[in-house]
């Protein structure tokens, strides 16, 4: 009886994550003119009307180049910190290893308000206080998942590099990052999805005229959601479902992310 | 790169957190002890006033106690809810499904946190999937209220932290050596016994981890609580969330920014404490 219940009620859970983002995906192609699902009729128009919104496509924008410009700093700062943190011996190694694991365990909404006091002294209130904010962000995953990767190489290799008379950046070039780079690259695509669809940080600190997407839908589902804000949910949905196809295919998420 | 250890590697990341949160956060510290004047927001002084307010008025005490709730019973749900999940991903040996289940369960982490919303307030608003499906079976004359309640931000928030619950949960099972299962089965155990006395005992560190990040997510959460409550539904969050961008009053953001910090402190603290000496009776038992 057991070996049946329980693939049913973790059936149950599956569908019931699922149905929802399929029930968006339905609702963006309704004829209506409100919201519905299941959808009356078939129709693109919302696309459409999605794609000539200035605001709907200026935040996509905003949240492309931000998450684009914020991963690829934090995988700079990242991976060379995981580089230091992977020593056994390092100085301070755990002080400062839960030291940039510490934006994942401070409540967001207060990471958020302190954004908002510091970078409105600081004039930061456009889109390089929303790049500063989101490397914070985005800085404990690569750190993550560069320190996992590193754990399980071989520390030979590299030693008989240096050995032989390479210099560290030369070990570092030739031989660490080709064996830690599945480890970086699934780093770097989680954070820019953590980046992409981020809302509480970037509601804080960012003002009606360059707002990145997932904000401009939070301003507008207070009036009232209208079937293009639909439309423009499914596309995040879309894109942010085919990265993560990607990142499993390459890299497979689980291995590099939990563990 | 071994033998040196050039501390140069981790400066600028060091740096980047220090000065881009560090100080940020030591500015809320200093916010909240700071008398603002309403009309000309103007700072001054030093006062405990906030504090004070946050800790007598019932305003403030029943969005405290109110937040504490809500994040309790996502917690719980989400483990009761997750388990059957986890034991099922756990016990899957073919890796490309357990691929598949993990993904499915990092849908509702990686979509927005806006775009969850949107989709539960299609199934629970007032028009909404299961309202209509209510009204068509004639069981309901009137829309039920599920947005702009308590149970419809629960609901929402299970959704999108539970998968953090089995994930850990998970990741416990999967540690448990199958000689003990099998140990107990020779021994005569009956399947729901093996599970009740070895499966849940050793899954109970993933529970707490997990339950640790399900509660911490939740009891900071301000964008469900917005958008399913329609800003009714006041929690902590909220408050900080209104007082620092609708009314400017940024002492009492601060103040209730810190207060939160220091309830996810105590409880952290409070669950290392409990693991510790579980594991210490349980080691010290076998």
């Amino acid at each position: 009886m057991k070996l049946s219940v329980i693939p049913l009620l973790a059936w149950t859970t599956y569908a019931i994550i699922v149905v929802p983002i399929i029930m968006v995906l339905g609702a963006s192609f309704t004829e209506t003119r409100f919201i519905t699902f299941p959808p009356a009729g078939f129709t693109l128009d919302w696309y459409s009307a999605a794609i000539a919104d200035r605001a709907l496509m200026g935040g996509l924008w905003l949240s492309t180049t931000v998450a684009l410009a914020s991963v690829l700093i934090s995988v700079c700062l990242g991976t060379a910190a995981a580089l230091y943190l992977s020593r056994p011996r390092a100085f301070l190694r755990g002080l400062l290893s839960s030291f940039f694991l510490a934006p994942l365990n401070v409540p967001s909404v207060m990471t958020a308000f302190a954004l908002l006091l510091a970078f409105t002294q600081w004039h930061l209130i456009n889109w390089y206080g929303l790049v500063i904010a989101h490397v914070i962000l985005t800085l404990p995953y690569i750190v993550r998942s560069v320190l996992v990767s590193l754990a399980g190489q071989d520390q030979s290799i590299e030693r008989a590099a240096a050995i032989l008379g390479a210099s560290p950046f030369r070990v570092f070039w030739l031989i660490t990052l080709p064996l830690i780079r599945p480890g970086v690259l699934a780093g770097a695509t989680f954070a820019f999805l953590i980046s992409f669809n981020n809302v509480p940080v970037s509601v804080f600190i960012s003002t009606p005229g360059s707002a990145p997407l997932p904000v401009v839908l939070f301003n507008r589902m207070q009036w009232l959601a209208e079937p293009s804000v639909a439309a423009a949910a499914a596309l995040t949905i879309v894109a942010t479902i085919t990265v993560m196809l990607i990142l499993e295919q390459r890299f497979s998420i689980y291995r590099s992310m939990f563990r | 790169m071994n033998g040196r250890s050039p501390l140069t590697l981790v400066l600028p990341a060091t740096l980047w957190l220090a000065v881009a949160w560090g100080w940020p956060l030591v500015l809320v510290l200093s916010m909240s002890f700071r008398n603002m004047d309403p009309m000309t927001f103007e700072l001054s002084g030093f006062t405990l006033k906030h504090f004070r307010e946050v800790l007598t008025d019932s305003f403030y005490l029943d969005a405290i106690f109110r937040s504490l709730r809500i994040a309790t019973i996502v917690t719980i749900l989400s483990c009761v809810l997750g388990y059957p999940a986890a034991l099922h991903i756990a016990r899957t040996t073919s890796q490309r499904a357990r691929a598949a289940y993990t993904l499915i369960l990092l849908i509702p982490v990686m979509i927005s946190l806006v775009v969850t919303a949107f989709a539960w307030i299609l199934i629970l608003g007032p028009s909404g999937f299961i309202n209509r499906a209510l009204a068509s079976l004639h069981l309901t004359s009137e829309p039920l209220q599920f947005l702009n309640s308590e149970a419809g931000i629960i609901a929402v928030l299970v959704y999108s932290f539970g998968p953090y619950m089995i994930i850990n949960i998970c990741t416990a099972l999967e540690k448990i050596d199958p000689a003990i299962l099998r140990a107990a089965e020779l021994h005569g155990a009956n399947p729901r016994r093996v599970f009740a006395r070895v499966t849940l005992p050793l899954s109970f560190p993933g529970i707490l981890s997990g339950g640790l990040i399900v509660f911490s997510l939740s009891a900071a959460a301000f964008v469900t609580p917005y958008v399913i409550g329609g800003n009714r539904v006041k929690v902590v969050p909220l408050q900080i969330y209104n007082a620092a961008v609708t009314t400017f009053d940024w002492p009492m953001a601060a103040t209730l920014s810190i207060v939160l910090l220091i309830l996810s402190i105590l409880l952290t603290t409070a669950v290392a404490r409990l693991t510790e000496r579980r594991f210490a009776a349980w080691l010290g038992g076998s």
